[in-house]
């Protein structure tokens, strides 16, 4: 046999016993073979291949065996060059790495590899391998038996790293103990480390200089599992007398002053507290502590200064290194607790050096940009103690320059500060000017939506803008984009190129990569097997079916195969169906070569109305055609009509003889109205909505028998006789959402019909309670959170009618789908809001009640929040209970975009007069009484809204004088001051007096010695 | 991806010298210097403390990065010329582009040579700007002026650096869009310590729009007449340091609102410039706002000469240029673009001019660096990649250009922007410069 025959025998049939002798009788010339070998041997062997392990039983089986995979490391190892070795695929196997019991003797066979191999890029290797994974490291013991046999240089990092890890490497080999849970196991392995003066001396010490794992290396001891990390250990090893104090310490704080991790920088201040030094020992490292100043990290800056502060009255203490390093540190932003430190000890450095004063008074001011207000406050009280000291400690030139600074400064003063530096403030603005300038804010009653040119719609031009309008509309899903879409494919549909499904198809490849490359025919076949009952299902697989329906040549009606009733993991929104319809009607009508009529309830005016005049004229158009209106798309349309444009109205009301429909005339009539009588509205009987027989059987029987299920097929649409009764309740829940219509009674007993849906909330204490036996101090935790309920009374099950646009939410979706309903919502807020541009309010309740149960939300419920909360922004009527109620959550709201938003849609709302202050006071009141958000959020949102406008103050003034009443008394909340002082900043800038109603309050509330100062200042105005 | 060896002759230092603190800052060009002086600037710092807040700012930004991925420290550029020092980086993300200018009121010295040159900012030196006191005399000098004992030793502190390209990348974009920004507001220095009070906590993770309310600047999720777009604004926390120290801000945008900047004026002849790109997740290296004008390919010798004579100039203004030499003024703008592609010019929104800087002049880098560039190249190497359909009103041409697996209808025209079936189009529509596909149809057929 040759040597490579030899070599390949071993590894196929032997073990590493045979392999390492006949490695070590290799000559120069049998190197090169053998390594290519190794290599063919591991693309052969190191595979999986599906093999049949029992008769019909197959399975993907590793093919190299574990020796195997030994065996050609250990190859590798004695004949791979640098460039071999260097391969990411070559790595240290994870056994050999003194990891626990080694029956098979390989880590001895690798030590012996390595000696008769001698490679000359371990080192390297070693390293590389250390860099890509901190857990890949070799053990210290072997790295220094590596450097005992002379087989690599001591090397820094490398050994850091190793040293670093060594306590996992103990956590690893209590499983070589019978129990794993070792007494005294720290007490162990503290005896090793101290019998090891080169770890001790050389490569321990090196942890300080480069980053590691040190700060997350442990193990435990005893049968209480006692953790036992390197910070337990070092100040044992300090105390023995095995590492200098001094050095440790030192070395600590030249460690911190390093760009490293920030739980690494958390770990070596951790371990100079934890070694407690003495103030003589801060003392004689104040130049290192002050070095520490200059880090970005203000972790660091508060260690450094916390450790200082006791310093600095000491005659010995560097003050001139301390004030260079505070004229950086005062412009810091990220700086806090720092700050307030600082302040504390130059408010003792003036006491103690009044020379300093112009330094410090510098400092003060600069520090009032801070956007903290303690900070602020910290600033303001030195610069209260220099400018108002009886001797003066500035001259008049400084004194001056200071107050002139502080005026400048004085709009981004905190009330706290302002009333501090008060004196030195520039003189406010007369009273008379102050009431000149002040506005009284009154909502306003009427809207009026803008039908003009300006907000006129244009229609898709060309074939081509269709064609790249699909792909926005594939990409984005914008409703607007969509609605334009839809109006597009039907007005050019006979103007469509005769190749026009071949530059379709980049977008249908969207669906499958594996369409890609395939011809017509092929693609055709597919997707005539499409499945369409995909996990998700909403709007944007509506359109997609509309897509391939286009693709197909409208040959196949593909829309009502899309499944929208409630799955396991799925609950598409309700009224997802009625757009269905839609679609489906539009999908049907393409059918027919040539241009289409279009949809009626395609916005004319942006964002989403359809003008009257518009409406009429579309039902004109389908009568002069001799099409009969889909009912499920005349119920979107007169959601979306705009019929409080009176001039449009008008307009369109001129045109309604020439529509022969009798009942629908009569209902467009009643409903384009300026003021339609409620005594008009019809007396309307229920259509019959007996199902076909077949399909009840079918339905019935499939409930009965599973298997059975299958794909229903599509509901047909109701004729437009049998809709009318629906039609006039969406008409008139439209034009009177919230008004009692008993002429409508004889049609269903069901909310939204003949009464309006007026959900009712509150809040509910709700608690937790679990058990964490484990944890002896608190071996039982209760968490108590409120939760905000939308209660509605028990409605009769099924919805008369799916066109009762309003209603379609009454009834709450199964709880077992519930997350997955709020997932539909957040996905389609877009659409949902589009339909109801007048009456959004069942929508804003739905939501409500599922996305702001409790004050932590999880991001589905932020993000429909927040797309809600952007609805408020658009013009509209009046704010109704749940707008204004969505609006006080959002002011509220946990997160800070959320906030933002509300905010706008506040200041938005005030120009538009939607507002009503005091309905927006009562809410916020509710939530902030019962605790359901804290009063922070509201007092750092309304900060923002100060001083923007005369009007925005009034509408503010009156929510609080609203909301300070609601809120308690005895037990005030915390922060209630700073809505007192945001109270006084308006009332002052409004100049109106303060109501009975508040004063009463205020005076309650002074006796609070929180809010004493706040709340007599106002009262004494 | 490639590494490139930054080998400085001694690592930057702020020494303490009998004659006061020198700020040794090394520099290691990528070009090599033409004069035989090692040095480009050799002189004092006016206001030394300021100087010492903005190159700590400017530290700052080397060593932040907005998206997850592990940071990449870079030594920032130097150039130096025409009385000024310009030293530029970007974060590791390569979102953030910074600016301090130097300009003469700033700097009492020499300038022994201009050049563009990386110079070293290490971890000891950064933190020792923080001791720079408000009157204290501080001595720069970019690059070296005499042998140090180190270097007499021959001790070089090298490091290892991966993907300096990014950073040629950026500068070719960051560029582009600085020359279209217009001048959106000015703020006072309370206005400017306002801004970052007003930014909403947190990471920013949609698009604010920074508006004036009052004379209060804030930040508003809602975009309005007159307000600028700035995209993942909690970036502009890295200016809390300097905006107190500022005298005015003025804020600029472009005017599709795809980047927008900030130009700190700190008095004394230093400015601070952030330039912010339109997302967190978007590098400036990663747009493609330079494609159109790199698309058609000027000759080699037109690019060579604009460079010779730029070079000379060091700042010009482009329209002005084209006046004085009476050339066409696109033909201006497509030479600024081969060149800016290289990396070799950059821009001053306040005077309003490029700058140029003395980096390798390598034109192969303006393919390399610009892949939608050179894969539009490839489909017309390509016997059948783009196919005319024909050409409709206003020379609008219709052509079908080959994709993965698909082909896609694509529309070039002079009257209207270019749009395209693919993917990226109907993602950016257009808004992160034009993909290889209209690309190629435009080389074919514009």
């Amino acid at each position: 046999m040759t040597t490579v025959e030899t070599f390949e025998h071993i590894i196929r049939h032997q073990s590493g016993r045979e392999l390492v002798p006949f490695l070590s009788t290799l000559g120069k010339s049998d190197i090169v073979p053998v390594r290519q070998k190794t290599k063919s041997l591991l693309r052969e062997l190191d595979r999986y291949v599906h093999t049949e392990v029992k008769p019909g039983q197959w399975e993907y089986r590793h093919q190299i065996t574990h020796e195997q995979q030994m065996m050609l490391f250990l190859s590798g190892l004695a004949t791979y060059s640098r460039k071999e070795a260097q391969a990411r695929s070559f790595l240290l196997p994870w056994t050999l790495s003194d990891r626990g019991p080694d029956p098979q003797g390989h880590q001895q066979q690798f030590m012996a590899v390595l000696e008769l191999a001698r490679p000359e890029w371990l080192q390297e290797w070693l390293i590389r391998l250390t860099r890509a994974n901190q857990w890949a490291v070799i053990s210290y013991k072997q790295l220094r038996e590596l450097e005992d046999r002379g087989l690599l240089a001591h090397d820094p990092w490398l050994f850091t790293q190793s040293v670093a890890h060594q306590l996992t490497r103990y956590n690893w080999l209590r499983n070589q103990h019978k129990k794993s849970d070792i007494e005294d196991y720290d007490q162990q392995i503290l005896r090793q480390l101290q019998n090891d003066t080169t770890l001790l001396e050389r490569d321990l010490l090196q942890v300080f200089d480069y980053d590691s794992m040190v700060d997350s290396d442990s193990t435990f001891s005893g049968k209480d599992r006692e953790l036992v990390n390197w910070l337990t250990l070092l100040p044992q090893l300090v105390a023995s007398g095995h590492l200098s104090r001094p050095e440790v310490l030192t070395r600590c704080l030249l460690a911190l002053r390093r760009d490293f991790r920030r739980p690494l920088l958390t770990w070596f201040k951790n371990l100079f507290l934890a070694l407690q030094p003495t103030p003589e020992e801060r003392s004689a490292r104040q130049t290192q502590l002050i070095d520490l100043l200059a880090h970005p990290l203000p972790l660091v800056i508060n260690f450094a200064l916390d450790q200082l502060k006791e310093l600095w009255t000491q005659p010995e203490f560097d003050t001139a290194s301390l004030l260079l390093y505070a004229d950086a540190l005062v412009i810091r932003q990220d700086l806090k607790t720092g700050l307030r430190t600082l302040f504390g000890g130059l408010e003792k450095l003036l006491k103690q050096h009044p020379t300093l004063a112009a330094t410090l008074s510098r400092l003060s001011t600069t520090a009032l940009t801070n956007a903290d207000a303690s900070v602020q406050e910290r600033a303001g009280k030195l610069l209260k103690a220099i400018l108002g000291a009886k001797k003066p400690l500035l001259t008049t030139e400084e004194a001056a320059e200071t107050t002139d600074t502080i005026g400048l400064y004085a709009d981004l003063l905190t009330p706290a500060t302002r009333t501090l530096l008060a004196p030195f403030l520039p003189a406010l603005p007369a009273t008379e000017d102050v009431v000149l300038q002040a506005a009284v804010y009154t909502p306003t009653s009427n809207f009026t939506p803008d039908i003009s040119e300006a907000t006129a719609i244009v229609p898709v031009r060309d074939w081509h803008e269709l064609l790249f309008l699909t792909g926005e509309v594939l990409q984005h899903n914008d409703p607007a984009s969509v609605e334009r879409w839809l109006d597009g494919l039907g007005h050019l549909r006979g103007h469509y190129p005769t190749d026009y499904a071949h530059q379709l198809r980049p977008y249908l490849v969207r669906f499958s990569s594996d369409l890609k490359n395939k011809t017509d025919d092929e693609i055709q076949e597919y997707f005539r097997v499409y499945n369409f009952n995909g996990i998700r299902q909403g709007r944007r697989e509506l359109l997609s079916a509309l897509l391939i329906s286009w693709f197909q040549g409208f040959s196949h009606n593909n829309v009502p195969l899309v499944m929208l009733k409630p799955q396991q993991y799925s609950a598409p929104d309700p009224l997802l169906r009625v757009e269905q319809a839609r679609l489906a009607e539009l999908e049907r009508r393409l059918q027919t070569e040539g241009p289409t009529l279009p949809l009626l309830s395609t916005p004319s005016h942006a964002p989403y109305w359809v003008a009257p005049t518009v409406l009429v004229q579309r039902l004109l158009a389908y009568q002069s055609a001799g099409i009969e209106p889909a009912t499920a798309d005349l119920a979107m349309t007169l959601a979306r009509t705009a019929v409080t444009a009176p001039d449009d109205a008008a307009a369109a009301r001129l045109l309604l003889p020439q529509l022969q429909h009798p009942e629908l005339r009569a209902l467009l009539e009643w409903y384009l109205a300026p003021h339609p009588a409620l005594s008009a509205l019809p007396l309307p009987t229920p259509p019959t909505t007996d199902k076909p027989v077949a399909r009840e059987f079918t339905e019935r029987l499939s409930k009965l028998i599973p298997f059975l299920k299958r794909t229903p097929t599509p509901e047909a649409p109701l004729a437009l006789a049998d809709a009318l009764p629906w039609l006039w309740v969406v008409a008139a829940r439209t034009r009177f959402p919230y008004q009692e219509l008993p002429e409508l009674a004889a049609l269903a007993n069901y909310p939204g019909v003949a009464k309006p849906w007026l959900p009712e909330w509150h809040f509910e204490q709700k608690t937790h309670t679990y058990k964490q036996s484990w944890n002896k101090q608190q071996p039982e935790i209760t968490n108590t959170w409120q939760e905000l309920t939308v209660h509605t009374p028990p409605v009769p099950r099924g919805l008369p009618s799916s066109l009762l646009l309003y209603s379609h939410y009454v009834q709450p979706p199964k709880s077992t789908t519930d997350w997955y309903s709020v997932l539909s919502l957040q996905v389609e807020l877009p659409f949902l809001l589009s339909l109801f541009p007048l009456n959004p309010d069942p929508l804003y309740w739905h939501l409500i009640r599922f996305s702001c149960r409790t004050d932590e939300s999880d991001s589905t419920d932020r993000e429909a929040v927040q797309t809600a909360l952007h609805s408020l922004l658009a013009p509209g009527p009046v704010f109704s209970e749940p707008a204004t109620l969505l609006l006080a959550i959002g002011l509220t709201h946990a997160t800070p975009a959320g906030r933002a938003i509300a905010l706008e849609a506040l200041l938005a709302s005030v120009d538009a007069g939607r507002l009503v202050p005091e309905v927006l006071g009562q809410m916020l009141g509710k939530l902030l009484y019962a605790g359901f958000v804290p009063v922070q959020r509201l007092s750092d949102t309304l900060a923002q809204a100060r001083a923007i406008s005369p009007l925005v103050d009034d509408a503010v003034r009156q929510l609080l004088e609203t909301l300070l009443p609601l809120l308690p008394t005895a037990a005030p909340l915390r922060n209630t001051r700073k809505l007192i002082e945001a109270y006084a900043d308006v009332q002052s800038r409004t100049s109106q007096p303060v109501p009975a109603a508040v004063a009463q309050q205020l005076h309650a509330w002074s006796q609070s010695a929180a809010l004493k100062k706040a709340a007599s200042s106002l009262l004494a105005v | 991806m490639s590494d490139f060896a930054y080998a400085y002759a001694r690592p930057s230092a702020l020494e303490a010298r009998p004659e006061g603190n020198s700020l040794l800052l090394s520099a290691f060009a990528e070009e090599a210097v033409e004069s035989d002086a090692s040095c480009f600037f050799w002189g004092r710092l006016r206001n030394s403390w300021l100087a010492a807040r903005g190159l700590s700012t400017l530290a700052k930004v080397v060593a932040s990065r907005f998206v997850p991925q592990s940071a990449a420290l870079r030594d920032p550029i130097v150039t130096a010329g025409a009385g000024l020092l310009r030293f530029e980086a970007f974060s590791s993300c390569n979102g953030v582009y910074a600016r301090l200018d130097l300009g003469p009121d700033a700097l009492d010295g020499e300038f022994l040579s201009s050049g563009t040159t990386n110079v070293d900012f290490n971890e000891p030196m950064v933190n020792a700007l923080a001791r720079i006191s408000r009157t204290e005399p501080v001595l720069l000098s970019v690059g070296e002026k005499e042998v140090v004992l180190e270097r007499a030793e021959g001790r070089v502190t090298e490091r290892k650096v991966a993907l300096p390209e990014r950073w040629i990348k950026g500068l070719t974009a960051v560029q582009a869009y600085l020359a279209l920004m217009e001048e959106k507001m000015r703020l006072t220095r309370v206005q400017a310590v306002q801004l970052v009070q007003g930014l909403p906590a947190g990471a920013a993770k949609a698009d604010v729009f920074l508006v004036l309310r009052g004379p209060r600047p804030s930040f508003s999720p809602v975009a309005t007449a007159g307000s600028v777009r700035v995209g993942g604004a909690h970036r502009l926390r890295l200016l809390e340091g300097l905006l107190p120290l500022c005298e005015a801000l003025r804020v600029y945008a472009t005017p599709d609102g795809q980047a927008s900047a900030f130009v700190l004026e700190l008095g004394g002849g230093q400015q601070f410039v952030l330039a912010l790109s339109a997302d967190v997740w978007r590098g400036f290296s990663g747009e493609g706002n330079q494609l159109d004008a790199l698309m058609e390919e000027l000759p080699t010798e037109w690019i060579a000469g604009a460079n010779n004579l730029f070079r000379g100039n060091e700042t010009f203004n482009p329209t002005l240029f084209a006046h004085e030499n009476g050339l066409d003024p696109a033909t201006v703008d497509k030479l600024c673009a081969s060149l800016s592609a290289m990396g070799l010019l950059g821009f001053d929104l306040v005077d309003n001019h490029y700058f140029y800087r003395r980096l390798p002049f390598k034109t192969q880098r303006i393919l390399s660096l610009n892949p939608r560039l050179k894969n539009a190249r490839a489909l017309l190497a390509a016997a059948d990649g783009v196919q005319l359909v024909g050409v409709g009103e206003n020379g609008r041409t219709q052509a079908q250009v080959r994709g993965s697996g698909v082909w896609h209808t694509v529309l070039v025209g002079v009257s209207q922007p270019p749009q395209c079936t693919c993917t990226w189009f109907s993602e950016h529509q257009g808004q992160r410069g034009p993909c290889k596909h209209i690309l190629a149809a435009q080389l074919q057929f514009a």
